[in-house]
């Protein structure tokens, strides 16, 4: 679906230069729920804006290259080079952007907002009568009433906003949907009908959906593979249960660690120290700083991604001795 | 009733929307009893989503809202009303708030140590900036914070945990018997919001605060506090010591809350609704649960259901529990 290679995203400002993501390849496959996992500032929002080609100044795309092959009209794959997407928005690709609270306009009717994503070469266009009805099918499939169609966003509450940009984003059925922290500024009861609505439409529409959050338990819930990003990198990729039960890198499982779950008692610690900076990156594994494991070796040298088993990769030295694996419980 | 640290008696506050006529009025706190003792200090957790009136509840707490009807008492002393209530200075060494984002509390065109001196010195906490120097510097070692690091540096200078820190450290110069913290880990991220929960919980032991803690995140929840309350559409609807309320709740509401928490280890099986219109619940004459919970029966459609003590100083507000009967 899509190939990041050596993928480097930095914003770039004539004094600094903030490397956000800094050498991530990943394979997207075609099908699949895939997880991006991390604390605030560690470039998974980066990762995704560059992923969907969108680069508002100052982002730039300072190396490697991201490949997305769709089906083209006929049926047969096209493969599309970034940032040159633009042409795929919407049809092929769609992204829920982060806050996707204010993402709507605000002096636009929901309905109109609809008919404004549907591209000017689409036939459809031209038939308004024929295109409500099938938006009106459409929200009828999501359990959306019609009434919101009528509606300006800021007569919606926050979860129905949210929904109404969820069928936004895939109406025209794209192959492949990014969201970026769909749930975040929602209560749980919300968040289980959004990610249950994401979830429900990837089944049937056999579509490819990455989601950013990082909410631990959202990721175990609906993905089927994660990547932990940690200081612009990426520390550790594998199918989301070998990942839950058997972290290999010491962050995953300390970030694992540090959820309190209800029904458990005994003192939970947070993780101590903040992530390094992004403009200058310290030389090594850039979670030595905080990690209790910490050896002269992972101070010195970057740790590259290694093969765990074929479907399970992690970044850190310690790996092969097993040493995070003996951190979860 | 003196020995409340905190009672809050059938407190309701109505907002009235819409044009001079035809406006509708909306009960964003209705009818709640809540106390929290005063004989040892206790975290209590006011648990509800967005729109239940938590919020709301701990501004008025913070008398930064005048209820429509009901009382507040902090330490036997009303918080509204025309005689023996708290002046300005006395409510301010008494309660002290956290807010939900700590970039937006403090102006970002000011040092965090400003906030730090105004506070010491405007409550009398300290006569000379000297004095002032010295109780800051210990509140701060106390949150695990350096003065010499904090003075003179910018917001934007800190992380969101540190200046939530710094931000706690603040409230506590009075040496306040309660503090209100509003939302308090919701801008933070998950590894960080541990540390500030810890926090709360050493403060609680260390200087004997009681907390009223308003969140919507049950896990932290459960971790910090003593009892909770859930809120829903501006009632308490289940109260009770929090490892029982959510290991066993007792409200539909608040076991459709538990099922939602995306857990680990447990995936979740079953479908679940949304309301369409949450003005809606707001008005409903009965239980506003009602229309979405999978026990309701007639009654709870047309009557306002009791509040049934279960024992152990639970409460619930559930025909349920009462065998439907009123």
């Amino acid at each position: 679906m899509q190939a990041i290679r050596d993928l480097q995203a930095h914003y770039v400002t004539p004094t600094v230069t903030v490397r956000a993501v800094d050498g991530v390849s990943l394979d997207v496959r075609e099908g699949e729920i895939l997880g991006i996992a991390g604390e605030s500032g560690c470039g998974k929002s980066t990762l995704v804006k560059a992923m969907y080609g969108y680069l508002p100044t100052p982002l730039t795309i300072a190396g490697g290259s991201i490949s997305t092959t769709v089906r083209g009209p006929d049926g047969k794959p096209v493969t599309i080079e970034s940032p040159d997407m633009r042409s795929i928005w919407w049809k092929h690709i769609s992204y829920i952007p982060q806050g996707s609270m204010s993402v709507l306009n605000p002096v636009v009717r929901v309905e109109n907002q609809f008919y404004d994503a549907v591209p000017k070469s689409d036939p459809r266009r031209r038939d308004r009568k024929a295109l409500r009805e099938q938006l009106v099918q459409y929200l009828r499939e999501l359990d959306l009433p019609a009434t919101v169609l009528k509606a300006y966003p800021h007569q919606l509450s926050g979860g129905m906003r949210q929904r109404v940009i969820v069928a936004l984003a895939t109406f025209l059925h794209p192959q492949l949907v990014l969201a970026d922290e769909p749930t975040t500024a929602l209560d749980v009861v919300v968040q289980r009908g959004i990610l249950a609505m994401l979830t429900r439409l990837q089944k049937k529409m056999g579509n490819t959906l990455v989601i950013v959050s990082h909410d631990m338990g959202v990721h175990y819930q609906v993905t089927h593979r994660m990547a932990i990003m940690y200081a612009g990198k990426i520390v550790e990729l594998g199918p989301t249960e070998q990942v839950f039960t058997n972290p290999r890198h010491p962050y995953t499982a300390m970030l694992i660690r540090s959820l309190p779950r209800v029904g458990q008692a005994g003192l939970r610690e947070g993780i101590p120290g903040s992530p390094p900076s992004l403009i200058t990156p310290p030389e090594g594994c850039r979670f030595a700083e905080r990690c209790p494991h910490a050896t002269a070796l992972c101070r010195e040298r970057v740790p590259d991604l290694i093969d765990v088993n074929e479907t399970h990769q992690v970044a850190c030295h310690l790996a092969p001795a097993g040493i995070a694996g003996g951190l979860a419980e | 009733m003196s020995n409340n640290l905190l009672e809050i008696r059938n407190l309701t506050k109505v907002f009235k929307t819409g044009g001079l006529v035809f406006g509708t009025r909306l009960a964003a706190v209705d009818n709640v009893s809540l106390a929290v003792a005063a004989d040892r200090p206790a975290i209590l957790s006011i648990v509800g989503e967005s729109g239940s009136g938590k919020t709301t509840l701990a501004r008025i707490l913070l008398r930064l809202q005048e209820p429509t009807s009901g009382e507040v008492q902090l330490d036997g002393k009303p918080l509204f009303g025309r005689k023996g209530t708290f002046a300005d200075t006395e409510f301010r060494r008494f309660v002290q708030p956290v807010f939900q984002n700590p970039f937006e509390a403090f102006s970002p065109h000011k040092t965090v140590d400003s906030y730090l001196y105004a506070t010491a010195m405007n409550l009398g906490v300290a006569g000379t900036r000297d004095e002032a120097t010295k109780v800051i510097g210990d509140i701060l070692a106390s949150v695990g914070l350096d003065l010499g690091k904090v003075c003179g540096k910018y917001p934007h200078q800190f992380s969101g945990g540190e200046l939530q820190r710094v931000s706690i450290a603040r409230a506590l110069i009075p040496r306040p018997r309660l503090i209100i913290a509003d939302e308090p880990v919701s801008a933070l991220d998950a590894s960080l919001r541990m540390n500030v929960v810890n926090q709360f919980l050493d403060l609680k032991r260390q200087f004997g605060v009681s907390f009223v803690y308003v969140t919507h995140d049950l896990s932290t929840a459960y971790y910090v506090s003593d009892y909770i309350a859930i809120m829903f559409r501006g009632q308490v609807v289940e109260f009770g010591p929090a490892g029982q309320v959510l290991t066993a709740p007792s409200h539909p509401y608040t076991q459709l809350l538990m099922d939602c928490v995306p857990k680990v280890g447990q995936k979740w099986d079953t479908e679940i609704d949304l309301p369409d219109v949450e003005t809606v619940e707001f008005a409903a004459t009965g239980c506003k649960f009602a229309s979405r919970c999978q026990c309701a029966r007639d009654v709870c459609r047309k009557q306002r259901p009791p509040m049934v003590e279960l024992g152990d100083d639970r409460r619930v507000l559930c025909f349920k529990a009462s065998d439907f009967t009123a």
